[in-house]
């Protein structure tokens, strides 16, 4: 075991080797005497008694500690809790099969009263280290005795695991490429051992400086910034063409990057749509939010007819202005209907999403059409679309002028269906990959808190778009539902038999039995005086 | 069969059997000494319930302490203060020591020997709820349940009322004409009726042994003279005083008992002193002695031996 | 002392003769049966049993109403309350083994027939574990209970019973050392209560000592029962060397047992 390992040491192996040695070579060199001194007069008195009761002891404590460096371990569990699940073991075999991925460690920071949980999981991680082809390596670390390393890693609690990956070139630990994990719990430790271990340098860039500033997607930065270490820069598109940028567009020093468009009252200029369209000629990544601006100008990227012609021409997607509502499957009000109609093959809306149970919300959604003949080279996808109850308004001042819910419903006149709310596509000559979604509600911090997958589809989004999946085989691994899992349930009958089973009848049984044992030998007893 | 060589025993500095050496075989053998004389000590050695200090001892011809098991396999030992499992009954007890013991068809051999006891009938009965002596059978059945060739028997008629002292003796003597018997008594008069031979025990060291008649015999040879004459007594006792050979005198109901001071016997010189002085002999016999007295005598001359070297101590 | 041959010696033939066949002999097993038949004609054992029981099935029944609905089944928690418990019940159980035969002197009775110490010890050691394991398998009756209303881990199910049927076995043979100790049955129990009860702490105890000396909390907290069942076995771990510690627990303290019964009987 790794604690007691440093402390031991080879002069503990050393002199219980000699020990064991000595004493062999003793009883081989001199039978007579050794049997004498086991089996003869003296031994069976006090002091040689004491003596070779001590030997017995100690010769257990000696083969105690020799087996418990073999690490010999079964998990009996059916769900397998302390070994790799067949997920695990697929994502620790492609990062053993990747020469490029580093080494990592585990520190987990358990204190001296986890020494139970200590003993528990150490039959995981040791797993881990035996699936990894030798690159995982794992340590206990007590925070309380080490509080500058718990701080390091942002340890906040006992029982948090820091995965952090070991700098090839050093060797070392790299502080930067870490990821923390609140509890063994297998899943989490896998996700943060593929993160942690991910190389290669990605940059997002998030559009803001448009005439007005666009959603605040605060969450989706904090993911990509501290969970997958990418380099996260607000700009506008004619910033990034500058040659005296900090992050000029291409930079060779990226592996990936991705242009995030956050939505915005107002439609894209012609330089900024040929800044666009140079980069995703060359194979650029674009998410692009788009959503309805419910001002008197009503302009925005859904407006913007010259970034919707190119989109339409070259990716085979339009948006379209108007918004869609939905009566009968909407969160509160039909301003704010809701998709449950993901597509489950698409990695966008299917890694980390619960199939078939996948909700997004959407505020004031466009839609898009998607080309029946994509473009060349182009496939496109379909990744959400509304209720077969959806209608659209084009007339916005309906909206903004409503005074009533009442006069948000449906009229006749209104087209009714199902849309497109979310697409993605790619040029597999260029390798462009562009991802729509049709409001910036799939990523803004408004909605990360409601229990919808709108935050995992916008970092699937960027993870997709980027290629970030090549380095990560898998971001989340689904956590699978066994029976184990499924609460105990008892109807009130039930409970009232097993009370009564388990206290009355068991135990009284018990005593009954007893009683009449006892009756019955004390008559035997009496009869015979 | 039972060899005893030098066997000692030692508990600190205390020496509660000091180097006995004694061989016994088939018969009874008693064990006489007053309490406290080293008989349970010895017996527990001999039945390897207790290591000797020194020495060693064979029964049946295994060492009692280096093939403790073999020997023990042929003893059966009866405790003096016969423990028994009490919430068990009779033949279940012996079924159970029967089974330690490894004998074979169980339940016919302790049915055997309850009836060889005498407790047939309370085959079924609860030891507790059996009197002293019953017990007592039941104790010496589960000694003799494996037919052992040696049975160690420690005082077992302690407690036993005066018939069931007598049946016990009856059954000790007939077991003597199959066993080799060794019998611990304080009570002489048993041991010189149920013994064969007899060894005499004090302070841990043998003081005699032999046949109780032999020992009498010997006592008597060296032993006290009754003297009566036709003369008084007053005339009669300087007379036996003078008489060289002769320690001490006593006067007795109507004579004289004459205590000689060495091992010759001293009758015929009584009896030529008195014919010399004319007078008429009546009587010249030893005093008759018997087991107790021996005892007595032996012991109370360990005794002073004992005082002697703790004083010299 | 003269060697002065008494009576006249028997013939091979006296010698060689004998009334019963005898071979075969298992002393330990005659022990363990008469023990374990011991066990369902004593008061105590019964008074253990429902004492026992009566606990478990409060205990259950506040678990089961408290977590329905909620918590899936949990199929380890009534062996590690077992084991908790074990503290007081061992000793009650093995308090009379020994004691009770040196009290009624039937200890010399059984030392001198041809059977060894260590026969007498297991015989009586596995009687008491086998009581113990009856007692398990009729707690056996919550995994049933468990598998009608939910979906309990068998695998876990077995870690956790196999985990406290070693740790009972392991505990009662430390309960013995005391009941050989002592003619005093109450002596012996408080003895063993005290003795075990440590053991269950020293978890505690290492966390305590954690702070001062890492190495000597680490030493402490493995010569501990707990540190050997609660997190592992009773969670569906199974360890060599928590089978290991438990098996030569065991070993070691009936040995401690053996070697007690043999001085004390022959210093007696």
């Amino acid at each position: 075991m790794a604690l007691t390992q440093p402390t031991f040491g080879i002069i503990g192996y050393g002199g219980i080797a000699f020990g064991v040695l000595a004493l062999i070579a003793w009883i081989l060199l001199a039978p007579a005497q050794a049997k004498g001194v086991l089996t003869g007069r003296t031994v069976r008195f006090g002091g040689t008694s004491l003596i070779v009761t001590i030997l017995v002891i100690v010769a257990l404590a000696v083969v105690y500690v020799l087996a418990r460096n073999q690490n010999v371990r079964v998990d009996l569990t059916e769900s397998d809790a302390y070994s790799l699940t067949a997920e695990s073991r697929e994502a620790m075999a492609s990062y053993a099969a990747d020469p490029t991925l580093p080494d990592a460690r585990l520190l987990a920071f358990y204190s001296a009263s986890q020494a139970g949980a200590q003993d528990r999981d150490s039959a995981l991680f040791d797993d881990y280290v035996r699936n990894s082809g030798g690159k995982l390596s794992y340590e206990f670390i007590d925070p309380e005795r080490n509080p500058q390393q718990a701080s390091l890693y942002g340890v906040t609690r006992p029982g948090q695991i820091a995965v952090v990956a070991v700098d090839p070139a050093t060797g070392e630990l790299a502080t930067e490429d870490a990821a923390l994990v609140n509890n063994a719990i297998q899943q989490d430790l896998t996700n943060a051992i593929m993160e942690a271990t991910a190389q290669g340098q990605f940059i997002a860039y998030f559009i803001t400086s448009r005439e007005s500033e666009g959603a605040d997607m605060t969450a989706l930065k904090d993911i990509l910034t501290n969970r997958w270490d990418w380099t996260v820069v607000d700009a506008n598109l004619t910033q990034l063409t500058s040659p005296d940028y900090e992050y000029p567009l291409n930079d060779p020093n990226f592996d990936g990057q991705v242009i995030i468009i956050p939505g915005g009252s107002a439609a894209l200029t012609d330089e900024e749509l040929g800044i666009l369209e140079n980069y995703l000629a060359n194979g650029g990544d674009l998410v692009l939010y788009a959503g309805t601006n419910l001002n008197p100008d009503q302009t925005s990227l859904a407006t913007s007819q010259n970034l919707n012609d190119y989109l339409e021409a070259n990716f085979g997607l339009r948006i379209h202005p108007e918004v869609l509502l939905d009566t009968t499957q909407a969160y509160q009000t039909p301003l704010l209907p809701i998709s449950t109609n993901l597509n489950t093959s698409a990695l966008v809306t299917s890694i980390g999403v619960a199939r078939g149970q996948g909700v997004l919300l959407y505020q004031a959604p466009n839609y898009i059409t998607v080309a029946e003949t994509a473009p060349a080279n182009v496939t496109t996808t379909t990744l959400s679309s509304s209720s077969d109850s959806a209608y659209l308004i084009s007339d916005l001042s309906r909206i903004m002028n409503a005074q009533s819910p009442e006069e948000l419903l449906p009229q006749s006149g209104d087209t009714t269906g199902r849309f497109v709310l979310g697409a993605q596509a790619e040029n597999t000559e260029t390798g462009a990959r562009i991802v729509v979604f049709t409001s910036t509600s799939i990523a803004t911090d408004a909605f990360s808190v409601l229990n919808v997958s709108n935050q995992q589809v916008a970092a699937n989004s960027v993870v997709w778009a980027t290629n970030f999946d090549n380095f990560v085989s898998q971001i989340t691994i689904p956590q699978q539902q066994r029976p184990q899992d499924v609460p105990l349930f008892a109807s009130e009958q039930d409970l009232r038999n097993i009370n009564f089973l388990t206290i009355i009848v068991l135990p009284l049984g018990i005593l009954g039995v007893g009683v009449y044992v006892w009756w019955s030998n004390r008559k035997r007893g009496q009869v015979k005086s | 069969m039972i060899e005893v060589n030098q066997l000692t025993k030692r508990y600190g500095g205390f020496t509660a059997v000091n180097g006995i050496s004694f061989r016994a075989v088939r018969g009874v053998t008693g064990f006489l000494g007053p309490n406290g004389a080293g008989k349970t000590t010895t017996m527990r050695m001999l039945t390897g319930y207790l290591p000797p200090t020194d020495g060693n001892a064979t029964v049946a011809g295994y060492d009692v302490f280096k093939q403790s098991i073999k020997a023990r396999q042929h003893v059966g030992y009866l405790p003096e203060s016969v423990p028994l499992y009490r919430d068990m009954t009779a033949i279940g007890y012996l079924m159970y020591i029967a089974e330690i013991r490894g004998v074979k068809h169980r339940r016919e051999r302790a049915e055997t020997i309850l009836a060889r006891v005498g407790l047939a009938n309370r085959a079924n009965s609860q030891i507790r709820t059996l009197s002293k002596g019953m017990r007592q059978r039941v104790g010496l059945a589960s000694a003799l349940i494996h037919d052992p060739e040696v049975l160690i028997l420690d005082e077992p008629t302690i407690g036993l009322d005066p018939i069931q002292v007598l049946e016990l003796r009856d059954l000790v003597r007939e077991l003597g004409e199959r066993h080799t018997v060794l019998f611990s008594t304080h009570i002489l008069s048993e041991a010189e009726q149920v013994c064969d031979d007899v060894i005499i025990i004090n302070h841990g060291s043998i003081v005699a042994q032999g046949a109780p008649a032999a020992l009498r015999g010997e006592l008597e040879r060296g032993g006290r003279v009754l003297v009566r004459a036709d003369v008084a007594i007053e005339q009669l006792l300087p007379v036996v005083r003078e008489i060289s050979g002769i320690g001490s005198v006593e006067i007795s109901l109507n004579g004289v008992i004459a205590t000689p001071s060495t091992t010759d016997d001293p009758r015929p010189q009584i009896a030529s002193a008195i014919v010399n002085r004319g007078w008429r002999l009546l009587e010249l016999r030893p005093v008759a002695v018997n087991l107790e007295e021996i005892f007595l005598e032996l012991t109370r001359q360990g005794n002073k031996d004992a005082e002697a070297a703790e004083v010299a101590e | 002392m003269t060697d002065m041959p008494l009576g006249t010696l028997p013939t091979e033939a006296q010698v060689e003769e004998r009334a019963v066949e005898i071979g075969g002999a298992m002393p330990f097993i005659a022990v363990f049966k008469r023990e374990f038949k011991q066990y369902f004609r004593s008061p105590i054992a019964y008074g253990v049993a429902f004492a026992l029981f009566l606990f478990l099935g409060i205990y259950f029944n506040g678990f089961v109403s408290q977590v329905n609905g909620q918590m899936p089944a949990d199929t380890t928690l009534i062996p590690s309350i077992i084991t908790f418990l074990m503290f007081l019940f061992a000793p009650l159980l093995t308090m009379r083994l020994i004691a009770e035969e040196t009290r009624e002197g039937t200890l010399e009775t059984l030392m001198t027939l041809p059977m060894s110490e260590w026969q007498f010890i297991v015989g009586k050691f596995l009687a008491v574990w086998a009581y113990y394991t009856v007692l398990l398998v009729i707690s056996l009756i919550y995994v049933a209970i468990m598998s009608m209303i939910g979906t309990p881990d068998y695998g876990a199910t077995i870690g956790a019973y196999f985990g406290a049927w070693l740790y009972g076995g392991a505990v009662l043979a430390i309960a013995m050392i005391f009941s050989a100790l002592t003619e005093d049955q109450i002596v012996a129990a408080f003895l063993g209560a005290a003795t075990i009860l440590v053991l269950y702490l020293s978890n505690t105890a290492a966390s305590a000592l954690s702070a001062q000396s890492p190495v000597l909390a680490n030493i402490v907290r493995e010569l501990g029962l707990t540190a050997h069942y609660d997190a592992t076995m009773a969670a569906g771990i199974l360890r060599l060397e928590d089978v290991l510690y438990f098996v030569f627990v065991m070993i070691a303290a009936l040995f401690i047992t053996t070697r007690i019964v043999e001085i004390r009987r022959w210093r007696s």
